[in-house]
Formats: C-alpha cells, structure tokens, sequence
C-alpha cells in the first residue's frame, strides 16, 4: 500500500504507534484480499445498513437549475449518514485482528452513533470522544451513543472540537494499541488510515457510476460534495478520478466567511502542514499553530483535510469551493421545501454551492447528500428562535 | 562525538524538560539555572496547539505557554540566552514536526545551531520519517534524537540504531507523557534490551517522576533520566491562584530540591 499520495500523507505518529499502524496495514490488506471478510461485509451493507442507496432525480430541483440534477441519498443508510460505511467496516476489520475494543472521534456525532451502532452490532466494546462544544450542538446523538451502550467522553481541551476528539482518541490509541482499535471517522489521519476510509467509502462512487449510466447513459459533467475530513466526498470521487471528463467538485464550511477567521475551508485558505499523523493542507498560523474554526456544522468544522484531496487539488483533478453558514442554510430550507428532503448541515453546503452553479439543460450534475438534516433540526429551530 | 554523547556517558544523568514559556520566558531561564546545578542535558519544550504524545500537564503547560505568546523563535532566543546566562549543558529542542516544517527545516536548524543549541527532538516524527530533518540537522551539526518504546520490533530498533546520535531517548510506558506511580518492569526491560545493542547513552522518559525511578533506571543501565510533567505540577502547586515573585522564588527553590533528590540516589 501507498504511504503517500504525491507528497502528502504519510505516518507523523509517536514511535508506539509505528509497530500498531503497521499491522494494521497488513491485516487490512489480507482482509480486502479475503473473500469470506468481503462477502460478510456486504452483507451487513446490504441487509443492515441498506445499500445499495438510491440515486434519486430530484425533480423540483432540477427544474429549478434547469438542469439535470440526481441526489445520492446517503442519507436513506441506517444511522442516517454515510459514516456507517466505514463504520461497519473497520468494527469488522477490528473483529478480525481479534481487538476487543474500538474507540473512535466524532464531530456531528454521526460518526460516533455509526461506530457505537456497529460496535453494538458486533460485539465490541466502545468508546467515544467528542468535544464538549460538539456535545452542546449534538446533544441527541450523544444520548444515542449511550443508547447504543458506548461510553461518551468529553474533550473539554482547546477549541472543544472534532480536532481536540482527534487528539484525545489518538492518545487513548497511543495507550491501548494493543487491544484497541481506532476506528478513525475520515480520510485523515497517518496511513493506513486514509487508505481504509476511502476502501470503505469509495461504494458510493461506484454505486453512482452504476445507477447514472442505467438512467442517463453517460458518466455526469459534475459531482459535488462537501469535505470536511472529506470521507463522503472521497467516497464519491474516487471511482470517478481516471474520468477526466467529470468534473469533481468539493465544497468546504466558509463559515463567516473567507475573509473572516472563522472558517474552515482549508484547501482554499490552509498551506502544507502536517496534523494527525498526515502531511496535508492545514489551517495554522506562521508559526505552525493549527488555527480555531468555525462552520455551523459540526461534522465540517476541521482545520485538516484528507491528504488524497490535497492531492486533488493541487494536481487540479478536483476544484475546492466554499459555501458559508448563511448559504448553508438557505439551502437546508430549500432542498426541505423543493424535495422533501431535509439534509445534513454538512451536505447542505453542497446543495448551496450547486445553486450557485450556472448548468446547461443537458448537464448532469450528481450530489452527495451525504447525511439526513433529523440532527440539525433542533439546532436550526433554536437559532431560528422557534425554540 | 557529540557534546550530548559526551555530557551523558558519565552516567547517571538527570535530564528535565523545561516547557519553553510557561509561564513566562524569565520563569524558564530561572527554572533552567536553578535546575542546572543538577542536569546533565536540557530538553526545550517548543509549545504546539496539538500535543498529541502528551498527557494532560504538558498539554496545559503548552497551552498556557502559548496564550502568552511563545513563538518558536522566541523559544531558540531563549537558548541564547541560557547560554549568554552560563548554561553550559547540552540543551535539545522538543517538539512536533510542524512547528519544524513550517519553520524551514533548515532555518530551524541554523538558527538552533547558531543559538547555542545540540540537538532536536519531535515526538511524532517516526524513523521511517525522518530522513530530511536527519540531513539538515547533519548539516548543521546538531543531533536528530530519536524514541525507542516498548512496542518497538527488534529489526526496528536495530535500524533506529543505525542513525542515532547523541542518546537514545527510551519511552518507558504505552502511552503518553505524565508522572506514574510506579515504574513497570517492561519499562526496565526495555532499557536493558536497547543498552544492549546501543554505542551511544540512553536515557529513558514518560512517567519519570520520583528518585526510586531513577535509581531503577541506573541500576537496569540506563545513563540518564528525563523528567518533565512532575516539574510542570510541582511549580504549578504555587502558581494556583496568580503568580507573584515570592511564590516563583517559593518555585525555584522547589524546584531545585526536587532535583536534587532526583540526582542523589546514585
């Protein structure tokens, strides 16, 4: 397996991680080659989660962009995101390597409820780190996590996010790395870890490639998708990356604004740093301090980023945008009303950054709706002062 | 040899970390002079936002140290100045390689060089790594320290071997840095098993906290001790509630008794 993607990614980790990080990388590679691991892990895809998702014309909103618009609803999965993907995977994968006990970070919660649903599902005890601003914002799907019987820690340390959950769990790895597994919720982190998230996620790209050929038999002129980690959005890319013809599209948090600090948009604003174990862009002042930020998301509220997108970008194979808080929203209201489809904050900047794409009638445009909106409502409602 | 080699093969050493600016950059200097009458080699802490081979006293010690405003720069001018104070024993920077890479690997290492500094040290900068920090810190003279742990495989820790200079740091439990009650058994294996393959000093850290440890670690091989997070707690006792100039002189002088019993059980 590759260490690196052109210059980025890499294994910045303690020396006690090194011996784990590479079994890690062998077991993984004997599981891919592993019929038996592979046919299981379809299974629980197929009858737990429901994959294969949906490829939905949205018809409203199509005519409304004057163009052909599909939705992949990532959202239709159990647990209501795509992070089950990987969830179910790496729980298997930790199964397999005969580790008791998984931890994992979580930002939304999404990744944390799919981890701790999995775990439940196959028997692992488990263990979730989630910064206490996130707790605040997410309140619910902490309750979930317990309801699903993993134990919730509260990262109070630093900006009380998903990159303090990060730090907190690669300790808790860094202690453990014997009977633990790190069931890392992105395509960040030191390798092999970008590597299994995209193995695990790339099942909606391959899904689209599928469904849109059936229906419109051509590949789409656009995929769009938002990046925060960047797993739903590698997930969708990646089978697409040798079709030139595709134009790939990812859509990071502006927050308040590019001009403000309180953003997230690392691929546009970030410079080369390394960060979790990976060598990528990453938001952090002149002396190498990893910068506060801020979207309305929790999920896309990052100052790192996957190193394969930085690959990406700087290769120009895919472009990276920003919608902010505002447009953000705007959207979540509109796909609610066009659709009937209340999305994720997180995919929500997606749909904002469609809308501000200018299409001709016969475009085809694909988006990852990468998770349902269900978490965000309160939150929304409350800033809305309906609550 | 290197002036680190040279300063810890006398044996039983004693090497503090000394959190660079916390909670100001005259407490380090007076923290590093009192403490110099005991250590054989200063390790630098150059604070980071992300600290993620550290427990919870130097993540604080960090934080602090940076809402205060240490830079990098500032950290290696304190070096100078440690050496402009008479300072004299080898002094390493410790840090995380971002702080390194965005400085300019070879700008880092100059300006550490030219400030009066030995060696360098990042905790997430793994072997297989390191190979371009190791050219310009060849270039410049200094030492790339590298960490040996527990979870180390044999072929790995021959191949470490292969490129150490100045001392082996030796990471004596699974896990991150904090004061233990108790040193573990493997901890004193470990030393035993690199002291056997090593040419040069090694020195074994994380959760080092008390003289019993130290005379464990000399007496399993060991050359030198390292000591930081109970340094951290011990002036952070006086620190609670504000700092004024007789609680740091309380510090000091804490400080250095610690020290002293960390270095007398010979």
């Amino acid at each position: 397996m590759k260490k690196y993607i052109g210059e980025f990614g890499g294994q910045f980790v303690p020396e006690t991680l090194m011996e784990t990080l590479m079994e890690l990388e062998t077991e993984f590679g004997k599981a891919l080659a592993d019929g038996a691991f592979l046919a299981e892990l379809h299974y629980y895809l197929e009858n737990y989660a429901g994959r294969p998702t949906p490829l939905y014309f949205a018809k409203n909103l199509s005519k409304k962009m004057g163009a052909k618009i599909y939705l992949k609803r990532e959202d239709l999965l159990h647990t209501g995101a795509h992070k089950i993907n990987n969830a179910l995977g790496q729980c298997l994968l930790a199964k397999r390597m005969g580790k008791g006990r998984v931890i994992a970070e979580t930002g939304a919660g999404q990744h944390g409820v799919a981890t701790a649903t999995a775990a439940a599902l196959l028997n692992l005890e488990c263990e979730i780190y989630m910064g206490a601003e996130d707790v605040e914002r997410q309140k619910l799907n902490v309750y979930r996590m317990k309801l699903l019987g993993a134990k919730v820690n509260i990262v109070e340390a630093g900006s009380k996010t998903l990159k303090n959950a990060i730090n907190a769990a690669l300790r808790d790895y860094t202690a453990n790395c014997i009977g633990t597994h790190y069931v890392i919720g992105s395509v960040v982190g030191p390798h092999p870890f970008p590597t299994i998230v995209r193995e695990f996620q790339k099942v909606i790209g391959e899904e689209t490639k599928e469904q849109i050929m059936k229906v419109e038999k051509t590949l789409p002129n656009y995929v769009v998708a938002c990046v925060g980690g960047g797993s739903n959005a590698l997930g969708i890319f990646y089978p697409f990356v040798q079709n030139l013809e595709v134009k790939l599209i990812g859509v990071e948090a502006a927050g308040k604004g590019l001009d403000t600090k309180e953003h997230c948009a690392t691929l546009e604003k970030g410079s080369q740093g390394i960060l979790h174990g990976m060598k990528s862009y990453l938001l952090q002042d002149e002396n190498g301090q990893v910068q506060l930020t801020h979207s309305i998301s929790a999920g896309l509220d990052y100052p790192g980023v996957g190193p394969y997108h930085s690959y990406l970008k700087d290769t120009g194979r895919a472009e990276y945008v920003s919608a902010t808080d505002e447009e953000a929203l705007e959207a979540f209201h509109l796909l609610s009303q066009l659709e009937g489809i209340v999305p994720a904050l997180e995919p929500a900047h997606a749909i904002a950054h469609l809308l501000k794409m200018r299409l001709k009638p016969s475009d085809v445009a694909v988006i990852c709706l990468s998770g349902r909106g269900d978490k965000d409502v309160q939150q929304v409602a409350r800033m809305e002062g309906f609550l | 040899m290197s002036r680190i080699s040279d300063a810890l093969k006398k044996g039983n050493s004693y090497l503090p970390y000394v959190c660079a600016g916390d909670p100001d950059e005259d407490f380090t200097l007076q923290q590093m002079k009192v403490l110099s009458k005991h250590a054989s080699l200063f390790e630098l802490g150059i604070p980071f936002s992300d600290t993620l081979a550290d427990g919870q006293v130097i993540q604080a010690a960090s934080d602090r140290a940076l809402k205060n405003g240490i830079t990098p720069k500032k950290c290696i001018s304190i070096i100078a100045k440690a050496r402009e104070m008479r300072i004299s024993q080898p002094i390493i920077a410790m840090t995380y390689y971002n702080i390194i890479f965005k400085y300019g690997l070879e700008d880092f290492c100059r300006d550490l060089k030219d400030a009066g500094g030995d060696g360098v040290l990042a905790a997430d900068l793994p072997f297989e790594e390191s190979a371009e920090l190791r050219e310009a810190c060849k270039a410049h003279n200094l030492d790339l320290i590298y960490m040996i742990s527990p979870t180390t495989s044999e072929e790995r820790m021959k191949n470490i071997l292969s490129e150490a200079t100045g001392f082996v740091y030796l990471v004596a439990v699974i896990g991150i840095t904090g004061a233990r009650e108790e040193m573990q058994q493997y901890s004193l294996e470990l030393i035993r098993r690199v002291k056997a393959h090593s040419s040069i000093p090694v020195a074994i850290g994380f959760g080092i906290s008390k003289p019993e440890h130290a005379k464990a670690a000399f007496e399993a091989g060991a050359d030198g001790v390292i000591e930081g997070s109970q340094l951290i707690r011990i002036y952070g006792e006086f620190f609670k509630g504000g700092i004024t100039p007789e609680k740091r002189a309380a510090a000091l002088e804490a400080l250095e008794r610690h020290a002293k019993e960390m270095t007398l059980l010979k």
